[in-house]
């Protein structure tokens, strides 16, 4: 605090306005507001037990959704062999046994791919119908994330081989190559791996040494009979541009306004029919409603309220595909999103005054998780990367939306284009 | 109110007894709305800082150490609430540099008396920066330095937006005698303007009509 300097206007403000209590009369109307404060109190913690409850949701969800996803691609493995786990104890016995018996063991296999997986075992036992079994398993997943697309896991069956020949199955996303040749012949040289790897139509390189395959995505027939081939890779990251013109109405649609929203979106495949999508847009949300329309509890409710509000949009999306045939496909997606408000203004008119109030609140809003998302999308392919996307959605808010504690529903449709950035060579 | 009396309010009030919770508001509605005031651009304002102000007193009133004044704890959140406004306004601002403003000479200012309302009626129409500053500054008595921390500014801007507030003021009050003697502060319904075409129009109709 200051030493009161002698500057007369001050005084005369200081010495005029200290003795306020005595000109203000009491309103009721401002107890009445006051009250209503009051009793919206529990209803806040309410809305803060619903949050918590609807974030705890998401996060199960998610949970779940990985979950499914893992299970999803080692029951893939499963479909891609009939007896994994028989197979790769035995592929793991063999290995064992050709460490201890120098002769049973004839070569190596080595498959190059941009990974340079490589096999770690050759085995064939004459005595046996499993005659070469080779498992190579590539190197850690880091490794084989960075280039999803030649992965594979191809399994070559001879037509008289026994079904119960295979591979081992090891992991199989995007990181472990895993080849495995039968044959029922007693001998396994190198013409049967070369003619195997011949058959499937890629780059070998037969050598007195291991056998490489310089590319790894393989499909094939060989003598008219099974080829199984599994990991062909789709685009797991698709990133999206959207525009939209949208409507916005506290309470309804019925007196909506047009508003207008941008953004960018990133998509991750988690499987053939499901994938996460978040990002960010930016939105200017224009929207008007009577005072009482409104949540929050003003001393002196306005006859209406206009406010034009900048906000960032960041979504959080589960989408489900439903239909796909060709280039066109379709999605359902729902999840939450987080507004934060950048900038609300807000201009108040009265009943009985022509006083206009304007008010403007900044940065002041976030609603974390505050927004349930609907949309469905149609996407038309334009090429292997690129498609185009129309996004009809809706927005619906689960806590009241800024400083005004709007009911602020959204609906409109986003058009954009999408990159799968990441996108597979598929033969 | 007697201490003891105002001791047993409180209690009311921690327990979210309505009816204490209304006596204290009564008791205290004067004080805290003539704070509101002197932050406040109009009436409306006021009121709804005040209420802001008052919601975290019953809210926090817990916490409140019975050995300090409660008039001086309940000024300081009405002040605290009204700069938190303020700040959520403060796209609204002028923050003009010590450059740009200097200080205002008043020695020729007479020495006179304005009502209440009148003083209120010309600091609400004060840019909110320099009514914030000027509050601040002249009537609760903080540095500039302080105003400064308050209010997120430099010492300069504060001062600068003083010397801009003084000035206004000054001739606000020069011009004193013009200002209409209805004009309040506290109203609830202040004349903007009135057309004198409109005036004559409704006039003339009254007395077609009639």
């Amino acid at each position: 605090m200051k030493k009161q300097d002698s500057n007369k206007i001050d005084k005369i403000f200081s010495d005029g306005l200290s003795d306020a209590e005595n000109h203000i009369a009491f309103h009721d109307a401002d107890w009445d507001a006051m009250e209503k404060m009051l009793d919206e109190r529990p209803a806040r913690r309410g809305v803060v037990r619903r949050l918590t409850i609807i974030a705890g949701s998401i996060a199960a969800m998610l949970i779940l959704a990985l979950g499914w996803f893992y299970l999803g691609n080692n029951d893939k493995g499963t479909k891609n062999n009939k007896k994994p786990d028989l197979i790769t104890k035995t592929g793991q016995q063999q290995a064992t046994r050709s460490k201890t018996d120098d002769t049973t063991t004839n070569r190596g296999v080595q498959l190059q791919g941009s990974k340079g997986l490589e096999t770690d075992n050759a085995r064939m036992k004459n005595e046996e119908p499993l005659l070469a079994e080779t498992a190579a398993k590539g190197k850690s997943k880091k490794q084989a994330g960075s280039n999803v697309n030649k992965d594979a896991i191809y399994t070559a069956n001879h037509p008289k081989s026994k079904p119960e020949t295979g591979i081992s199955n090891g992991d199989k996303k995007d990181s472990d190559l895993i080849a495995s040749a039968n044959t029922n012949t007693n001998t396994r040289d190198r013409n049967a791996d070369s003619n195997l790897i011949a058959s499937a139509n890629n780059k070998v390189d037969i050598s007195d040494g291991p056998v490489k395959i310089n590319q790894t995505t393989l499909i094939n027939d060989i003598g008219g009979r099974l080829i199984c081939l599994t990991g062909v890779s789709k685009p797991r990251f698709a990133l999206s541009i959207l525009a939209a013109p949208d409507v916005n109405g506290v309470g309804s649609f019925n007196n909506g306004r047009v508003g207008t929203s941008a953004g960018v979106m990133l998509s991750y495949r988690i499987s053939n029919k499901w994938s996460v999508t978040t990002g960010v847009s930016y939105a200017v949300k224009p929207y008007a409603a009577n005072g009482d329309q409104y949540k929050r509890q003003w001393a002196y409710m306005p006859a209406t309220v206009a406010a034009n509000c900048n906000v960032l949009d960041v979504p959080l999306n589960i989408n489900y595909q439903i239909y796909s045939k060709g280039k066109n496909s379709f999605s359902a997606g729902t999840g939450l999103s987080s507004y934060f408000m950048l900038s609300e203004k807000y201009t108040y008119t009265y009943a009985n005054t022509t006083d206009v109030r304007k008010m403007t609140v900044t940065n002041q809003n976030q609603h974390i998780f505050g927004v349930a998302n609907i949309n469905v999308s149609y996407q038309r392919q334009i090429n292997s990367k690129f498609n185009l996307i129309v996004q009809p959605y809706l927005k619906l808010p689960l806590t009241e939306i800024g400083f005004s504690q709007a009911d602020l529903k959204t609906t409109g449709v986003a058009v954009g284009v999408g990159w799968n950035f990441n996108t597979g060579k598929p033969k | 109110m007697g201490e003891a009396e105002l001791q047993n309010l409180i209690a009311g009030c921690i327990k979210q007894q309505r009816l204490d919770q209304k006596m204290l508001y009564k008791t205290f509605y004067g004080f805290a709305m003539g704070i509101c005031l002197r932050y406040a651009g109009n009436r409306y304002e006021a009121a709804e800082i005040m209420n802001q102000g008052f919601f975290k007193v019953f809210s926090h009133l817990d916490k409140f150490d019975n050995g300090k004044p409660f008039k001086a704890w309940l000024g300081r959140i009405m002040m605290n609430t009204s700069i938190d406004y303020y700040r959520n306004n403060l796209k609204m601002m002028y923050n003009d540099d010590i450059d740009e403003a200097a200080e205002v000479a008043n020695d020729d200012m007479p020495d006179r008396k304005l009502r209440y309302d009148d003083l209120l009626a010309m600091i609400q129409q004060l840019p909110h920066a320099y009514r914030t500053v000027f509050n601040l500054y002249a009537i609760e008595g903080y540095t500039h330095d302080e105003i400064g921390e308050l209010l997120g500014i430099t010492s300069g801007t504060s001062k600068s937006n003083l010397f801009k507030a003084r000035d206004k003021l000054k001739k606000m009050i020069a011009d004193a005698d013009n200002l209409p003697g209805q004009y309040s502060g506290t109203a609830y319904t202040p004349i903007v303007a009135i057309s004198t075409a409109n005036l004559k129009v409704t006039f003339l109709g009254n007395g077609i009509i009639r």
